[in-house]
């Protein structure tokens, strides 16, 4: 399928293209915030599994270059956000990942396993910061699919309880997060999670992001950790035993007072406005534009990074043979 | 609700001696293989929610001891049981004795027991091993032991063994794959009571491009294999890492790298080798397994010695197990599709092949060409004659024929004979007769004269006289003959006469059919000859001749796929055809014409003596083959042919040939052959499995095949073939083997599912393949009754009409086929008839990726009360709606209706008929909102008009004109809404409508926001254009009625009748991707009030994704019904 033939499937892959994104998934994000207020009087935020970076765009559009006009040339208008951030230190994106990721004005680029301990005094190194003072925390990361479903939930679950415990370790009380979370059979365990450690946990499913997905977005609002709750990434919680003493912490049942049998579920908000486009909608796109103009297909912003079987394909080829081996 | 059976991921295997341990689903099961048929001995239930990952011993399987434990394990749960218990049939596992891990298990081993207690070692998804002691008298988290991981990472995969090389076996090397790339190994003596502060890793190796999936070692631990999503098998060597005992090496350069796989590699696992090598096996997402060999004093590269393709159907997308038996002669792999199969590893040897391959040296044969004015002649294999699996013959360029004996160790060739006349032979065929319950072959050849001469040949011995002399030459036509069909069907009636065709290179002559007495094996006769005249553009290449009442039949087939028929008068010399079929395989060749079943089934029809009933099949190069029944009524002289059913295998784009075995254990197998791209391939139907295949550069040359005739050869075949000048002799084994121990079903997930009134379970499934199965009564077992995969592309909908005999099918590009099913067909106990019948053609400005999202159909009878078809609603990813009615006598779609909802993506679609007439449209779709459009006038400009019934439950049409009108397509409006109602928040994943008494309807839905809305609402007819009126609607939102989206419903109330409810109540079942299936209870309350609704039950299916809910009558008993659940996999569950 051609490029153009996935802007007709996915009008949000279009409109990435159209406006400068790395990914469909910044428009997740834009619909999150224009529901929960996300963005409001944020100054310090961290991006977890930010790679390739849409979600780093958008809170750097938003929160650093705030009121700018960026109709125009994309290129222009990052140049201008880096001048924007100059002029307000204040406001400070750390972004982090395993895989390299390019860089982006205004947004603090670091390439850091996020389980790993010696990440949490490198975030706050680059927050100028020496205590947890970070009004949000998003994470869009997912795992391989394997198809094996208990896994893949499972793996996406540690993927949210690592940023969760990254979290607890910056957050300022009263902030909140926002993570990625497969809604499988499981699901009700984390909300019990996430609950415990937030005053509001919102379960919320952008129009952005397709209905036959599983995914959806927790939404925790109003960091409040239990009293006497020592946050570390030595000794991160839910994330497997690190230490004798947690094994039976590890093996009980999560429950809440308010959560008969361990289950609670979270309410569920759809966001965007019924009015933005339907991702599982397929659209009949004009040829032209308003202005008349023949529609061209624009290429990506950033092609996809390599898939990791490239090499295996380079190899097929050089042994011929129509790909038979 | 309890469950009864299921099929699904089949996610552990291992086997004990020569049985078998099967973890699918949360049940564990066992097979016997000792004999040649698996047996399922038991099945046992081990957990309350997890799929069993894993299965050990507690000690070596060919030590195993009366006293010896099983281990079995499944996310963060795992179950120790005495193996004795366990094998035990009447010992039941309790559930509740599931025990908790701190963390997933991704591996476990036994360690040595500490007295009594079994003590068990456990790898983590987090790189942690922990013990843990079975002593059921202290606290649990007490029985656990800790130890600090050398690096906490998120491991795909880890494998633990038990060092056989260090001092204590409790000493344990553990090898782990990450979610980056790397693989780990490290070493734990769990010997010591103290635990040590800090363990280092041992082994760093760096190189994999994507996450590792699976880790393995060699039983010397000198070395270590991993595979990854880079699509390749890593080779490492450990000794230095084993034996060492400080600091972690860190290694960017594996011994070998093994390439070949295509998709994600899920698994390695070491095999025995000989000194000097490394043997790996390998299984991936590619749906192979491989076998990798390396020599370890050679070049390091791994080779990949042997293939397994197209494990299980074909149409799935993963392995998920694999087990080795301990001779290490065989394995079995487990997939997604459910299906489990057996392989042989030595089968395929050099010595003994499976397929074996042979250039036959011709040369060595033949004398040497004589030379003909100074040039050599090249002589060159022309046409074959395969006989049986073990013999053929050969016609050459030059005129000789030769026979070729394979029965022997070597190659016997014998020549038959050198006949100036025969040069550059076209014209040879072979047909088979039986006497005294002997099978003989019977050749016919064709000269450049018209002449033809016969051949008898029982086995490899030829019974007729061999020095055949001019006279045996028998003058046929008047001009060399083209080619020499036969009838492959030996008349019980008529068992002396063998009936053939022979055309010739003139496109408008008569075709000679041929009588051929074989009274005497010995001595063939051809006994009446007629000529049989053409029907316009009508090339013969295949015949079958029925004798009925002395009357002969000759149906023809032809290269544009055409069939006609001729009825053979004794007297008459020319005879034409009565009847002429054309397009049967579209405008494509016809390969083969085959007599279905037995004459006694198909002679009996009910003492009229004037009809018959012919029951046959045909290939054709259309890719498929068809089931026909021809009504040959001779008084009337009415001839009617009726497509019973039709099988485009993938497999074989171009089908030469159709065989249905019948004897022993492999009754029923479907074998069809033919070519697809370069290769030969076999396709066992009936399985869904490719049988075998060659690579033979094509089917654009001369060949032939056949399957061995008798008991010995049975399962074998033959087939002989011209390439580059010379004759290819391929010799196939095993072409009936059935390596399945369990019916595979779906490779994916399963996204729409719906029940016939006849019980016939239709799923559509995201592999692009539809499946009908039945329901065993006794088992509650799915029985596979056939599949199609000729969707492009994932299924959406799918929807039977009322009667059950048609099924309507959706997918993307706007996909929408209409199915006629065949339920009663005599074509073989256990299977049904189902064709493709029509399409629904595809608006020209077409989008890509539009889905047909949602479809439902409703009967339309004429006023007269002919079943006239159906009317069909589908709705679409554009927001469109498509209304059309389906015509069954001309098998076509005319669209009658159309228009936008508004632009979002439309999900559902379901008709309701009011009791005062009114015809109402539901629409649903991803902006929450459920829409009723009041079609009633714009199916009264089409002549339809609601049919009234004492029953508002069923919508039944009525047309007033013989035909609908084909005129331009009404348009939906706006203007026919009556209501659209908000009621969820986005996607409506789920709209099930049950009238109720009084002009009511139950509406219920569910949502992707966990939300299942409960409504009553009731109509009036109001006068004039308004039309329906909806009077009262309640409703109830059961805000997260789940933990996730809602995706299926099903009201348990009687499918036909309207409910009677007043101050009743009403049950429903709901379901979705949490996994729940739960029972409500709806009170009714005055009007149209609804008091309340409860959940009644709560329980838990292993099926993830549901994604549909379906009842079943096994019976008149209402409780005697069963809930089929839908999703990755099928539960049954009773109620």
């Amino acid at each position: 399928m051609g490029k153009s033939s996935k802007d007709k499937r996915d009008s949000y892959y279009r409109l990435a293209k159209e406006q400068g994104y790395r990914a469909r998934s910044a428009y997740k994000l834009l619909q999150l915030d224009a529901q929960f207020n996300l963005f409001k009087d944020v100054t310090r935020v961290v991006d977890l599994c930010a790679a390739p970076g849409s979600w780093s765009q958008v809170l750097s559009r938003s929160l650093v270059a705030k009121g700018k006009d960026r109709d125009h040339n994309v290129a222009e208008s990052e140049t201008a956000e880096v001048q924007e951030a100059q002029s307000k230190p204040k406001v400070k994106i750390v972004a982090l990942d395993l895989q390299p990721m390019t860089p982006l004005p205004g947004v603090i680029t670091l390439q850091a396993d996020i389980t790993h301990p010696s990440t949490l005094p490198l975030v706050l190194k680059h927050l100028e910061s020496d205590s947890a003072n970070v009004d949000l925390v998003v994470s869009d990361g997912a795992p391989d699919v394997t198809g094996l479903h208990d896994l893949d939930e499972y793996i996406q679950a540690q993927l949210l309880l690592a940023a969760l415990n990254l979290a607890t370790c910056v957050l300022r009380p009263g902030g909140n997060f926002v993570a990625k979370i497969f809604r499988g059979r499981d699901v009700a365990e984390l909300y019990c999670k996430l609950r415990i450690f937030f005053e509001r946990v919102t379960v919320a499913k952008p129009r952005s992001s397709r209905g036959s997905s599983i995914e959806a977005f927790v939404v925790c609002e109003n960091y409040t950790p239990p009293e006497g709750f020592q946050p570390s990434l030595e000794n991160p919680i839910w994330t497997g035993p690190t230490r004798q003493e947690d094994i039976a912490g590890q093996i009980a049942e999560v429950s809440l007072d308010d959560a008969p049998r361990g289950r609670w579920v979270a309410p569920f908000v759809a966001c965007g406005d019924l009015s933005e486009w339907d991702s599982d909608a397929t659209y009949q796109l004009p040829d032209t534009d308003e202005n008349g103009v023949k529609r061209v297909s624009i290429d990506p912003i950033q092609p996809p990074t390599a898939p990791p079987y490239k090499t295996a394909i380079e190899m097929r080829r050089r042994l011929g043979n129509g790909g038979r081996i | 609700m309890k469950s009864k059976s299921y099929v699904g991921p089949v996610t552990s295997l291992a086997f004990l001696g020569d049985d078998l341990l099967v973890g699918h689903g949360l049940e564990l099961k066992f097979f016997t293989l000792s004999d040649s048929l698996p047996l399922l001995q038991w099945r046992k239930r081990i957990f309350k929610r997890e799929r069993i990952q894993g299965i050990q011993f507690s000690s070596p399987a060919a030590e195993l001891a009366s006293d010896a434990s099983v281990l079995l394990w499944g996310g963060k749960r795992f179950q120790i049981i005495n193996l004795t218990d366990l094998i035990n049939p009447s010992f039941d596992i309790r559930i509740e004795d599931e025990i908790p891990a701190p963390d997933w298990i991704l591996h476990s081993v036994f360690l040595e027991p500490d007295g009594e207690v079994p003590r068990i070692a456990m790898m983590t998804a987090h790189n942690t091993i922990l013990t843990y002691r079975n002593d059921q008298s202290i606290e649990l988290a007490s029985r656990y032991k800790w130890y600090p991981s050398p690096e906490r990472c998120l491991l795909y995969s880890a494998t633990l063994f038990r060092d056989s090389t260090a001092q204590t076996t409790n000493n344990l090397v553990a090898i782990a794959g990450t979610v980056f790339g790397e693989v780990l190994l490290w070493k734990l003596d769990t010997s010591q009571d103290k635990i040590p502060e800090k363990i280092d890793l041992s082994g760093r190796y760096l190189s994999h491009e994507g996450s590792v999936f699976g880790v393995s070692i060699s039983p010397d631990f000198s070395y270590a294999a991993s595979c990854s999503d880079d699509r390749t098998i890593r080779l490492w060597d450990i000794k230095a890492e084993i034996t060492g005992s400080e600091g972690c090496r860190e290694v960017r350069e594996p011994l070998a790298v093994g390439w070949g796989h295509q998709a994600r590699i899920w698994g390695v696992r070491f095999l025995q080798a000989e000194e000097g090598y490394v043997r790996i096996i390998s299984f991936s997402e590619d749906l192979t397994a491989k076998v990798w060999s390396m020599r370890l004093d050679g070049p390091m590269s791994l080779i990949c010695t042997q293939t397994f393709k197209n494990l299980h159907s074909a149409s799935g997308k993963n392995i998920w197990s694999l087990a080795v038996h301990p001779s290490e002669r065989h394995f079995v792999t487990g997939g997604a599709d459910s299906g489990i199969a057996s392989w042989s590893i030595f089968e395929d040897t050099p010595e003994t092949p499976a397929i074996k391959e042979t250039i036959a040296n011709l040369e060595g044969v033949l004398p040497q060409p004589q030379n003909s004015g100074g040039k050599s002649i090249k002589d060159e294999p022309r046409k074959y004659v395969t006989i049986g699996s073990r013999s053929f013959i050969v016609a050459m360029s030059s005129g000789w024929l030769l026979h070729c004996n394979l029965s022997q160790p070597s190659i016997e060739w014998q020549k038959i004979g050198f006949w100036p006349q025969i040069k550059n032979l076209s014209a040879m065929g072979a047909g088979r007769f039986e006497t005294d319950g002997k099978l003989n072959h019977l050749v016919a050849l064709g000269d450049n004269t018209g002449k033809v001469l016969l051949q008898t040949w029982h086995q490899c011995r030829l019974v007729t006289p061999a020095d055949s002399t001019d006279q045996n030459w028998v003058q046929i036509c008047q001009t060399r003959p083209s080619d020499i069909f036969f009838s492959h069907y030996q008349n019980k009636g008529d068992p002396r006469s063998v009936y053939a065709a022979v055309t010739t290179f003139k496109p408008d002559a008569p075709i000679q059919l041929l009588k051929i007495n074989v009274e005497t094996a010995e001595n063939p006769v051809i006994a009446q000859s007629w000529s049989l005249v053409p029907p316009d553009t009508f090339p013969f290449t295949a015949i079958l001749v029925y004798t009925w009442e002395g009357r002969i039949f000759c149906l023809a087939g032809s290269r544009h796929g055409a069939f006609a028929l001729y009825i053979i008068t004794p007297d008459d010399a020319n005879i034409n055809p009565l009847k002429t079929w054309r397009h049967v395989h579209d405008d494509e060749s016809i390969t083969s014409l085959g007599l279905k079943g037995t004459l006694s089934q198909t002679d009996a029809n009910a003492g009229v003596e004037s009809s018959i009933e012919l029951l046959f099949t045909s290939t054709g190069r259309s890719g498929a083959y068809k089931s026909h029944k021809l009504l040959l009524d001779t008084t009337t002289q009415d001839y009617e042919l009726v497509e019973l059913n039709a099988v485009y295998p993938a497999a074989v784009p171009r089908v030469e040939n159709y065989q249905q075995f019948r004897a022993g254990s492999n009754e029923g197998y479907e074998i069809i052959y033919g070519f697809r791209g370069r290769d030969f391939v076999l396709w066992n139907q009936t399985l869904g499995l490719e049988a075998a295949s060659y690579d033979c550069e094509g089917g654009n040359r001369s060949w032939d095949f056949s399957f061995g005739t008798d008991e010995g050869t049975q399962g074998k075949g033959l087939f002989v073939f011209t390439k580059s000048k010379q004759c290819y002799i391929v010799e196939f084994k095993h072409i009936l083997r059935n390596p399945l121990l369990q019916t595979p079903f779906h490779g994916r997930e399963v996204k729409t599912l719906a029940i016939s009134s006849q019980g016939i379970i239709a799923t559509g499934a995201e592999d692009t393949i539809i499946r009908l199965s039945s329901l065993d009564q006794e088992t509650n077992q799915l029985l596979p009754l056939t599949f199609r995969k000729t969707h492009t592309t994932g299924l959406q909908d799918l929807v039977w009409s009322p009667c059950g005999g048609w099924l309507f099918s959706s997918g993307s590009v706007e996909e929408v086929y209409c199915w006629k099913i065949n339920a009663e067909t005599k074509l073989q106990s256990g299977t049904v008839g189902m064709l493709r019948e029509a399409v629904y053609e595809v608006s020209t400005e077409s989008l890509p990726d539009l889905r047909v999202c949602g479809l439902d159909a409703a009967a339309i009878y004429t006023d007269n009360g002919d079943h006239y078809g159906f009317l069909v609603g589908m709705v679409r990813s554009d927001s469109s709606i498509k209304l059309a009615v389906y015509d069954i006598a001309e098998k076509k779609f005319t669209t009658i209706a159309e228009g936008h909802y508004k632009t979002s993506c439309l999900l559902q679609i379901r008709f309701h008929l009011t009791t005062h007439g009114g015809i109402l449209m539901l629409t649903a779709g991803t902006d929450g909102h459920v829409t009723f459009w009041d079609i009633k006038e714009t199916m009264g400009a089409c002549g339809i008009s609601g049919k009234l019934s004492a029953s508002s439950n069923s919508v039944v049409l009525s047309l007033k004109d013989p035909r609908v009108s084909t005129s331009v397509p009404e348009k939906l409006r706006g203007e026919q809404w009556i209501l659209s109602q908000p009621l969820h928040q986005n996607s409506i994943k789920v709209l099930e409508l049950h009238g109720l008494e009084g002009g009511e309807v139950l509406m219920l839905t569910g949502g992707d926001d966990t939300a299942i809305s409960v409504s009553r609402v009731k109509f009036e007819e109001t006068a004039g254009k308004t039309g329906t009126k909806i009077t009262g609607i309640t409703t109830k939102l059961l805000e997260r009625a789940h933990a996730s989206a809602v995706t299926a419903l099903v009201t348990l109330c009687g499918k036909q009748s309207a409910a009677a409810h007043q101050g009743q109540e009403i049950e429903f079942l709901s379901s979705g991707v949490d996994q729940q299936v739960k029972r409500w209870c709806v009170k009714f309350g005055e009007g149209t009030a609804i008091e309340s609704v409860e959940v009644v039950e709560d329980i838990y299916v292993s099926v993830p994704d549901v994604s549909s809910l379906a009842l079943i009558d096994t019976g008149n008993d209402v409780n005697n019904r069963r809930l089929v659940v839908g999703g990755v996999g099928v539960e049954v569950l009773e109620l």
